[in-house]
């Protein structure tokens, strides 16, 4: 690609200004706020399109800076370049009302789309930041605080090792690291909130212990205290036993149920005894009146055994048919009708029954207490089981895992592609930024060695030299040596070269062989200089 | 004879449901439930099947108590249950001492049983989890022993560790209906004859879809069933497809409007998918957007075109980093470490 004129019709300063460019290496010579890099940006807008920003960045982005300085609605440009042997004319309008790209072949009339991407393949795919990071070229400046030699080794290491001048290897695994850093504060977040929550399941576990620990407590006092009135009841019993056996000799309850003893058998012993009598007096009559007179014997022996039976009958009766204890139902009366006598032994029936009701009150207590305990006891084992999965990682927090693994992964296959660039790529690009490197400095330095991506030398005249002991001048020709380079290695397309000042620190000769070895390249040279020495070198070619 | 069979409703269970609904949501489990007793009523509803993991852990025993309360309110419906892995009779259960009211039959033995009940001229067989985990098949041995017209096989499992369950061996087991539980998503396993009711109220945030019970009714040896939509909310997973026109606000609309045409009771995650704009950054907390958001699942790649990056890169670090993952699969970590590496290489451009 060669740029052949371009017509700023209103851009920055300039208003309707031609320049063109008739060969291969140009030379815009201009002193401070000539506006080159008016021009430049000029050259960049034609190419790549200027967009307004938006928002607070706006105020101070290109499309402000370049706006025309007289009738900003009015901003525009044209350009004239060749490309693969065909002539084209593009021009475009930035301004809000008039915003548009042309893009026509003059050769034979066709219009093309820029908005279809057609400039772009003309382009070889080249983008801005890679336009401006390859093939324009200002001079070597070093970063605040750092040296030209470090800031050096800095881009030829990155230049190594990613085959590019705008790609930054550290600054990319610098932000692999930082998002780690993000994750692993998502996740500790996420940890925190379950943390808290196994806190609370733990606080909850802590008050159902110490409710346990009451209860058993509790259980505990009521066991001992239900132990001692056991015992006082034991002792209560035994001394009601005891009472009774010494009063059982003249307690008249018993005096009673003797008497009551004695006569049923007394009862039972004279009915018995009845019936046999008239049964022994029936069969002595039958043998008296068997032996005296018969018939009246025999009516009188059979009136003696029919009394007899009656009589037997009616023991037979008393002594089956009341069962003794028929008899000791009617006892709680008479033992009623004696309560004055008993006046001593009730009070004590009635600490008894006290005692007993007691016992039984605490009994009950015991066991409620034991229902509440073993409640507690399964509530507390499902609050163990809660936290146990709860302490369980989640899943979300296990998807951090998997993104800090992937982006470890990301790390290792940077840093692997890299070395493998500075293998590579890295060898070539060595190899040819030599060749330029001692063509500029008439054979001087003759050989350029990037080592582990950090350590620069070169070879001079059988020593090699590292980058801290060579000139300015000189560290600035290995800059412009590896950048050329790369450029002839990255890019098919021979886009132009723009030379930004690029040469204030070269001595004469140096300067004569850098502008001779540009004239020979096949891509279109632009130089932006301040100064009239590469103008009047080039005058003498 | 008619019947409704639950399975999962999984009481004391505390599911995640939102900063809205989490407070809530264990309570939501007892309604629901007490509501299906209350429908039984209502239906006069001859047989309510309960398949399994009434109770998340261990029943407490006012639980019991109170979910015998409202068995005891049924004046038609006999209530048949079994124990799952989650409330599984442990050594020191309540569910072994509980004394349940007259239609309450638990099956509670580890050992095949069954009950007759004669009016309805059913026999329910089952058996319930003494622990955790049972790895043995143990259902598929089993059929019907011809106590009743009508037999009914209640069981619980289905997976691995949880009695794995052979789908034919079921069919061949002679039983005119097994209600099954232990899966939450209701499903059947053999057409009219054996299905999952699923979780009667979803209790996990990958429990998705409708849930409820069935309703069936087997007569004349033939069994209909039908799931019934009953729980009060349902978790959503829901796709997002972002462009790269799209920003962090538009985003977070286009989720509220999916929130609010699906329904605000419900409880969604919501996986960002597509390419978005590289530059976006969602720095919102989504509960605070919505507090029945669970989870925003950022699946989104940078909208860049990889093949094309590589072609135009083919020369530099980023064309070979991304030559270093080739054949890698979508959503494989190795993707996602591309995606990642890629990003970083884009924002470091031009930095020098």
């Amino acid at each position: 690609m060669r740029i052949r004129e371009l017509h700023l019709m209103n851009f920055g300063k300039f208003t309707d200004t031609h320049i063109y460019f008739p060969g291969q290496l140009h030379v815009i010579f201009g002193e401070n706020e000539y506006g080159k890099s008016t021009i430049y940006a000029f050259i960049k807008a034609m190419l790549f399109g200027l967009e307004r920003g938006k928002g607070r960045a706006a105020k101070n982005d290109t499309f402000s800076r370049y706006e025309p300085w007289e009738n900003p609605n009015y901003y525009a440009g044209m350009m004239r370049f060749t490309c693969g042997g065909r002539n084209f004319r593009l021009e475009r309008h930035f301004d809000r009302y008039h915003k548009s790209a042309e893009l026509i072949c003059e050769d034979d009339g066709e219009e093309l789309s820029v908005e279809n991407g057609d400039l772009e393949m003309l382009l070889g795919g080249i983008g801005e930041a890679s336009f401006e990071n390859t093939a324009a070229i200002g001079r070597l400046s070093a970063k605040p605080g750092q040296d030209l030699a470090a800031e050096l080794k800095n881009f030829a290491a990155n230049y190594y090792e990613t085959g590019s001048g705008e790609i930054d290897l550290s600054g990319a695994l610098e932000r692999l690291k930082i998002r780690a850093r993000e994750v692993q504060r998502e996740q500790k977040k996420l940890q925190e909130a379950r943390e808290q929550k196994i806190r609370k399941t733990e606080d909850r576990i802590g008050y159902v212990e110490d409710e346990t620990e009451r209860l058993q407590k509790e259980i505990a006092d009521a066991r001992e205290h239900l132990a001692a009135e056991e015992e006082k009841r034991r002792a209560a019993v035994y001394r009601a036993e005891q009472e009774k056996n010494t009063q059982q000799r003249e307690d008249p309850r018993s005096r009673e149920r003797q008497m009551a003893e004695q006569k049923r058998t007394a009862r039972q012993r004279t009915a018995k005894r009845a019936g046999s009598i008239l049964a022994l007096l029936g069969i002595l009559l039958l043998l008296s009146g068997w032996m005296l007179h018969f018939p009246t014997a025999v009516i009188g022996a059979a009136v003696g055994i029919f009394a007899g039976g009656i009589g037997c009958l009616l023991w037979g009766y008393l002594s089956l048919g009341c069962p003794s204890d028929a008899w000791e139902r009617t006892y709680p009366k008479a033992a009623e009708q004696k309560t004055e006598e008993q006046k001593e032994p009730d009070r004590d029936a009635a600490d008894r029954e006290a005692l007993e009701e007691r016992v039984y009150k605490l009994k009950w207590k015991i066991e409620q207490k034991q229902s509440d305990l073993k409640e507690k006891q399964v509530l507390k084992n499902n609050l163990e089981e809660q936290l146990r999965e709860e302490e369980m990682r989640s899943s979300a927090e296990k998807k951090l895992d998997r993104t800090l693994d992937a982006l470890e992964l990301a790390g290792e296959h940077l840093k692997d592609a890299a070395h493998g660039m500075s293998d590579r790529f890295g060898e070539q690009l060595n190899r040819h930024a030599s060749e330029i490197l001692s063509e500029i400095t008439d054979g001087k330095y003759g050989r350029l060695f990037v080592e582990d991506g950090l350590e620069l030398s070169v070879y001079s005249e059988g020593k090699r030299l590292p980058a801290e002991r060579l000139s300015r001048g000189t560290i600035e020709q290995i800059y412009f040596s590896l950048r050329m380079a790369a450029l002839d290695l990255m890019y098919e397309e021979e886009i132009p070269l723009i030379l930004d000042d690029a040469f204030s620190s070269y001595d004469e000769k140096r300067l004569k062989s850098a502008l001779k070895w540009l004239s020979r390249q096949p891509r279109q040279v632009i130089i932006f200089s301040c100064q009239k020495r590469e103008e009047e070198i080039i005058k003498m070619f | 004879m008619r019947f409704i069979h639950i399975a999962d409703v999984h009481l004391g269970a505390e599911p995640e449901a939102g900063t809205a609904y989490s407070k809530r949501r264990p309570d939501e489990l007892w309604e629901t439930f007490s509501e299906v007793v209350s429908l039984c009523e209502q239906e006069q509803t001859d047989l309510l099947l309960i398949a399994g993991d009434l109770f998340h852990r261990q029943p407490l025993l006012r639980e019991l108590k109170e979910v015998d309360y409202l068995f005891s309110k049924l004046t038609h419906t006999e209530v048949v249950l079994i124990a799952g892995n989650h409330d599984h009779i442990r050594k020191d259960s309540y569910y072994r001492t509980f004394s349940w009211s007259e239609n309450v039959h638990p099956l509670f033995g580890n050992r095949p049983q069954y009950l007759v009940l004669e009016h309805l001229d059913t026999a329910v067989y089952g058996f319930s989890y003494e622990a955790k985990e049972i790895l043995e098949p143990r259902y598929d041995g089993l059929c019907a022993q011809k106590k009743a017209g009508i037999e009914i096989l209640l069981a619980h499992g289905g997976d691995e560790k949880h009695i794995p369950i052979n789908g034919n061996a079921l069919k061949r087991s002679g039983f005119d209906y097994v209600a099954l539980g232990h899966i939450h998503k209701p499903q059947i396993v053999v057409k009219g004859m054996a299905a999952y009711a699923g979780a009667l109220e979803p209790t996990d945030k990958n429990d998705t879809g409708k849930h409820g019970f069935i309703r069936g009714e087997i007569r004349g040896g033939e069994t209909r069933i039908s799931f019934v939509p009953f729980a009060k909310r349902e978790y959503l997973h829901l796709a997002l497809n972002v462009d790269k026109m799209m920003t962090a606000r538009s985003v977070m609309d286009r989720i509220l409007e999916m929130i609010k045409e699906r329904g605000a009771e419900n409880l969604y995650k919501f996986t960002l998918k597509g390419f978005r704009d590289p530059e976006l950054i969602f720095e919102r907390e989504w509960d605070e957007v919505s507090g029945n958001i669970l989870e925003i699942v950022d699946e989104t790649v940078p909208a860049y075109d990889f093949r094309k990056i590589r072609e135009e890169n083919r020369s530099n670090l980023i064309g070979r980093y991304i030559e270093s993952f080739e054949d890698c699969v979508p959503e494989s970590i190795e993707w996602q470490a591309l995606c990642e590496g890629v990003q970083a290489l884009m924002e470091s451009r031009g930095g020098m």
